[in-house]
């Protein structure tokens, strides 16, 4: 089977979300990936690394990070036809799928934007499963390619 | 993420170019609240050439249809790409815009 993928770490600073999205962007080129597919992996990307730093680190005081670093990881299975992203950080707890979801249904001027990146991560994407282990957030968040 | 502002009788037509997100909201925001301080209401925001809006870019689009219906005035989008109709379908920004496919479609609403 084979698996290949990008993979990086970085700081938590949101000026380093340019340097996931060419990650994503180089990956894509390498795989053949639409580009259509592209802006949506690069969407729900920018949504959960945003949200891990301003929901996450920026939350912490610094004397109780230990870390505040991001890993990143992309890969695409052609066996399942099948693109797994991979973050890892070490905030505190945070379960993107207990949130509570918006209510897209209301006017502009009842509207609110929170929660809105996690709702468009869980409609673009196929499945997503996150884990705490040892002080870390794992999210998992899987799209099916159709060839 | 490049802001290109004309103005056709009362109405102010921005195109956005680019990649509306976390890293350029706040020049789009800054842009848009300079014409309406400048005594604007009437808005056209043509995506033509917007390749990508992320929830960042929707807070901008927000508050701009918030800040122009607070003072009775009008705002109407055109040519989203598919990625980007995507986005708006999905957080249910579809239905609190008034979208348009042409650009010259959107100013008849103005007429309207």
């Amino acid at each position: 089977m084979s698996m290949r993928g990008h993979f990086a770490t970085v700081s938590s600073d949101l000026l380093n979300w340019e340097q996931l999205r060419q990650h994503i962007a180089l990956f894509c080129n390498e795989q053949q990936i639409s580009q259509e597919v592209m802006l949506q992996l690069q969407l729900v990307c920018e949504e959960w690394f945003t949200n891990i730093i301003t929901h996450g680190y920026q939350k912490l005081s610094k004397e109780k990070q230990t870390s505040s670093e991001i890993h990143f990881q992309i890969t695409y299975s052609r066996a399942d036809k099948e693109i797994l992203i991979y973050f890892i950080d070490y905030a505190p707890a945070f379960d993107p799928l207990q949130q509570e979801m918006p209510n897209v249904a209301l006017s502009a001027e009842e509207r609110e934007i929170g929660g809105l990146g996690i709702y468009l991560i869980k409609e673009l994407m196929d499945c997503c499963t996150y884990q705490r282990i040892d002080e870390s957030n794992h999210l998992k968040i899987y799209k099916k390619i159709s060839e | 993420m490049l802001i290109n502002v004309e103005q056709q009788n009362e109405i102010s037509i921005i195109s956005l170019s680019g990649r509306l997100d976390g890293a350029s909201m706040g020049e789009v925001e800054q842009r848009f609240l300079e014409l309406l301080g400048q005594g604007m209401k009437q808005f056209v925001f043509d995506m033509n050439e917007l390749e990508y809006i992320s929830s960042a870019g929707l807070r901008v689009m927000l508050l701009a249809v918030k800040k122009t219906r607070a003072i009775a005035g009008k705002i109407a989008l055109c040519n989203l790409n598919a990625n980007v109709q995507e986005v708006f379908q999905i957080s249910g920004f579809s239905t609190i815009f008034e979208i348009f496919p042409e650009r010259e479609e959107a100013l008849q609403f103005f007429r309207a």
